[in-house]
């Protein structure tokens, strides 16, 4: 089998590990250092010989050291960005440390971000998966060999979309993500706590002090399962700190010393800085091993008589303990507050586990020492690689037994590779199905958990619907089935907001997970059941499943902020504008728009997220010019008239062919006036069609208006009896041109019948659909205009669920 | 057939003893070298300074007395004999010239200048030489380098020091 590593994906640097015998050990980088710098920048240079100007992607230490040139082409600290919205106050402090751009992608909603590399968005996933592809490389590099599955981990308080965007990097970095693991929880099985055999729980606390991150982790460790008690720390406190009290006092001293300010914005002032800070982290260092230590810049410094100024400072431990103790202090209360979180005392946790680089400062480690008891707080794994060196283990426990290592027919040395559930016998790869290695042996490590709070959809009314309740264990063995309804007639789209927290009452008083989101077939009538599973996979990331009462399955995916997102973000938009004056638009305006509809929900069912949203977005477009809106309104307005009189002319010539001519001919000069773009001229060819089409023929203008009645009124509550009338309309045309003599006959069997499909659905729906709060909502509207309800998501009649479920199960 | 498990349990025992030790001792040589780079990293910072010292000597040569010029001297020896101590130990000097173009490869920026004549990138002055050990860098060349379109960063962009 090929490698299976563990990486630990950092704000500041990644870490690779992998087994070796029965030992998980670092891998070490081309450049021969344990870590890679999670940095990914844009060199740019002109060839001396060809004059072209030549790119070059840096990743690691070397984009780094790009930085200086490339400030705006230089992504630092990606992960901090990872799934999340560009109103997130995350991005904001990101936005305001660095200098690269962070914007709203063209391709998807205001749920997601890009940055801007070398002009082009770029998506975090894509940079951190750049960082997975450089480690996946080294590794193979150092390892001889190929490697193709990984665990990664993530920081324990990441949202599902920000695991599913890390698991995507791997992905795309051509790795199999065959775990993404909690980094406490990688931290507690490099300190060999997997748990296997020990049936008795415990409390593990970690505390987890980064360059720039602070993380502290209550978690109970039973049977091979880590289950998060409490989560908290500060994303912006880390070792970054500590060196800033060394430079400010530098700087003091440097000032009342020389008289001479370091931090004035000349140049070698800034070197001067720059070296400071290198040496600050040094004398951090030194200072971890040894009582005393100077720190000395020489020659960098100048006086104002030009005259180089050496500077040379000594610090104890004691003045470094004095300036960086309020800051573990802060650390220390976080962690006493992550303990009353997780109801414990601090006499309750058994083991406290150091992670973090920053952890090995004396200081760090006294404080913790004395607040828990030398006895309780373990030491023996370096504190840098602890996360990476225990999701190599958990890599190793599972890869043997999740990955199918049978070889691909004709494929050489090829593997299969798939990536199955923890527990299969068999490959679930479709046309493979090979047994799998040690699948008869039972797992040492199951690396589950329990559900942090109650898991819930909401449903109309803002109701919470509960599926997992707090403390059930995950991976979900059983799922439970609910079912929900439509809420109106031909409801084509819904949504399933997943949401998490205490509140069994109100949905929106948790905190949001996620949203499922599914198209349904045309024309099912108003309370139309839809089962609905919901489950924790083995990462504590739901699932969702929905399928009709005839065993439809629904697809529903979860929406990532990408293109699916925007796609039905635009499609929403059109149906407010359609809702808003439907019935303004002609009917082969309204076939076009649902044929391109139609067409962007075959693309999202199909998975083809990118033509959806090209489809949504050719709908909008269509919908604006229909609706006269834009900014080229005027040739638009020119052009669909010309349209419309062609079609006009095709359909309803026969009633009077010398009407028809003469809108051939206002067609032929309004197209005269539209391609010479004569704007005043175009002006007067429209008014000239508005009086033409104000004096359409009688009949003409009946059939007009009851194809409207068909298209504006029916078609958005009823879409099938909408078909049935507009074939029957068809007909009855045909059967007027060709002068058949029972048309009229039938006319008059017709009209009733659509008066009274009017009156129907005016009476369904009140002649409009309303909201559970009784607001009135323009059809297809997603939003109530009057609360904002949601209209996409479904409705409860619990009497109704039992019979339901006994069906669809 | 328990003599035999008896043999295989000693033997899984064994391998896993020998991998351990093989681990142990990789984990000592890096190590060893880790310290060895340290050292050698200190050495080159010393010579840089003795360098920095000189150059500011020889800006303002009117003001050199000829018993500065002795003690002068007697430091270049000092600074050749740790040049010796950092050559021996199989350092080689990683060769920059000015008008060479910046690469993030072999270069650390020290300062950057804006100069209009000279193209985006361009080296204008080495401010400590680079060096390479057993064939890895081990310090890059320090250069101030020409931008005209990039504004000068803010030292606190670059995160250090943890994961």
């Amino acid at each position: 089998m090929a490698k299976v590593i563990g990486i630990d994906l950092g704000t500041t640097n990644t870490v690779v590990a992998v087994m070796d015998g029965p030992n998980p050990k670092i891998v070490e980088t081309r450049e021969g250092r344990s870590e890679t710098r999670s940095v990914v920048s844009i060199r740019k240079r002109k060839d001396r010989k060809t004059g072209r100007e030549e790119r070059e992607e840096l990743v690691g230490h070397v984009a780094e050291e790009n930085l200086p040139l490339a400030t705006e082409d230089t992504i630092l600290s990606v992960k901090r960005l990872m799934g999340r919205a560009v109103d997130d106050p995350e991005v904001e402090k990101v936005r305001r440390k660095y200098q690269y751009r962070i914007v709203e992608p063209s391709d998807g909603t205001r749920e997601s971000i890009r940055v801007v590399l070398d002009g082009k968005e770029v998506s975090p996933v894509d940079i951190s998966a750049k960082i997975l592809r450089r480690v996946k490389e080294d590794a193979e590099r150092y390892l001889k060999d190929e490697v193709t599955h990984a665990v990664i981990t993530v920081p324990a308080y990441f949202s599902q979309v920000q695991r599913d965007a890390t698991r995507k990097a791997g992905l795309k970095a051509g790795l199999k993500v065959i775990k993404i693991l909690d980094e406490p929880t990688a931290a507690a099985i490099a300190f060999g706590m997997d748990g296997g055999a020990q049936q008795e729980p415990k409390t593990v606390l970690v505390y987890d002090l980064g360059g720039g991150t602070f993380d502290i982790s209550v978690l109970m460790m039973a049977s091979s399962v880590f289950a998060p008690l409490a989560l908290g720390g500060n994303m912006w406190l880390g070792g970054d700190d500590f060196d800033q009290e060394i430079i400010d006092a530098v700087v003091e001293h440097v000032r009342g010393e020389f008289r001479i300010d370091p931090l004035k914005n000349d140049p070698k002032s800034r070197r001067f800085m720059a070296e400071l800070k290198k040496a600050a982290r040094t004398t951090k260092e030194r200072l971890t091993a040894s009582q005393s230590t100077d720190l000395i810049l020489a020659g960098l410094l100048y006086d104002d008589a030009g005259n180089l100024i050496d500077v040379s400072l000594e610090f104890t431990r004691a003045d470094f303990e004095g300036m960086i103790r309020p800051l573990i202090e802060r650390t220390m209360e976080r962690t006493r507050q992550a303990i009353k979180d997780a109801n414990l005392t601090a006499d309750q946790i058994d083991h406290v586990l150091i992670a973090g680089n920053s952890s090995r400062i004396p200081l760090v480690q006294s404080a913790i020492e004395q607040f828990f008891g030398r006895d309780r707080v373990l030491t023996g794994v370096h504190p840098k690689h602890s996360v990476a060196l225990g999701a190599a283990v958990v890599a190793a426990l599972i890869g043997e037994r999740v990955i199918c290592q049978a070889p691909v027919p004709g494929g050489g040395q090829r593997e299969c590779g798939h990536v199955n559930k923890l527990g299969a016998t068999h490959c679930a790869r479709e046309g493979c199905g090979a047994p799998l290695a040690l699948a008869d042996e039972a797992p040492e490590v199951v690396i589950g958990g329990i559900a942090p709070f109650h898991y819930g959809t909401q449903s109309v009314g803002d109701r919470f619907n509960l599926f997992i309740s707090k403390g059930d264990p995950f991976p979900t063995e059983e799922p439970r089935t609910q079912v929900f309804f439509t809420t109106r007639p031909n409801q084509r789209m819904f949504s399933v907001p997943v949401f998490g927290g205490e509140d069994l009452e109100h949905a929106s008083a948790n905190e949001k997970q996620g949203e499922a989101f599914a198209i349904l077939p045309a024309g099912l009538p108003k309370d139309t059941p839809i089962a609905i599973k919901l489950w924790l996979d083995s990462d504590g990331v739901f699932e969702l499943s929905a399928r009709l009462e005839n065993g439809t399955e629904l697809n529903p995916w979860t929406l990532t902020g990408e293109a699916d997102a925007k796609a039905i973000e635009t499609i929403q938009q059109v149906e407010q504008v359609l809702a808003a004056r439907g019935a303004d638009l002609a009917p082969d305006e309204m076939k076009r728009l649902d044929d391109v509809r139609n067409r962007a929900f075959d693309k999202m069912r199909r998975g083809d997220l990118g033509g959806a949203l090209k489809e949504a977005e050719r709908l909008h477009e269509m919908a604006n010019e229909m609706g006269g809106a834009g900014p080229d309104e005027l040739w638009k307005r020119a052009e669909f008239s010309v349209n419309y009189c062609h079609w006009l002319i095709e359909k309803y010539g026969w009633v009077d062919p010398n009407a028809a001519r003469a809108f051939a001919r206002l067609a032929d000069d309004m197209k005269a006036a539209y391609e010479a773009r004569n704007a005043p001229e175009v002006e007067r060819r429209l008014q000239e069609l508005d009086e033409a089409f104000n004096a359409l023929p009688e009949p003409v203008r009946v059939f007009l208006a009851v194809r409207n009645a068909i298209f504006g009124r029916i078609r958005p509550l009823d879409l099938a009896a909408a078909a049935r009338f507009e074939r029957e309309l068809d007909e009855l045309e045909q059967a007027f041109k060709a002068n058949d003599p029972r048309a009229r006959e039938r006319w008059d069997g017709f009209m009733p019948r659509l008066d009274a499909a009017l009156a129907r659905v005016v009476e369904d729906a009140g002649g409009i659909v309303r909201c559970s709060r009784g607001h009135e909502v323009p059809p297809g509207a997603r939003k109530c205009p009057g609360c904002g309800e949601d209209m996409w998501i479904l409705g409860t009649r619990p009497s109704s669920v039992p019979s339901m479920v006994a069906r669809v199960r | 057939m328990d003599a035999v498990r008896a043999i295989e349990q000693d033997l899984r025992t064994l391998m896993r003893q020998r991998a351990e030790a093989r681990l142990e001792v990789e984990e000592l040589d890096r190590e060893h070298r880790e310290q060895v780079r340290k050292l050698l990293l200190g050495v080159l910072e010393t010579i840089d300074a003795f360098d920095r010292v000189f150059r500011s000597v020889a800006s303002k040569p009117d003001t050199i007395t000829p018993q500065m010029r002795i003690w002068l001297n007697n430091f270049r020896t000092v600074r050749r004999l740790l040049e010796r101590v950092v050559t021996e130990q199989g350092l080689v000097p990683i060769v920059a010239n000015p008008e060479d173009s910046f690469d993030p490869h072999w270069h650390r920026v020290s300062r950057i200048v804006a100069d209009p004549t000279r193209p985006e990138g361009a080296i204008v002055e080495i401010t400590a030489p680079g060096w390479v050990w057993h064939g890895a860098v081990l310090r890059k060349t320090e250069v101030v380098v020409v931008s005209n379109n990039h504004q000068v960063p803010d030292e606190s962009q670059t995160d250090e020091g943890g994961t």
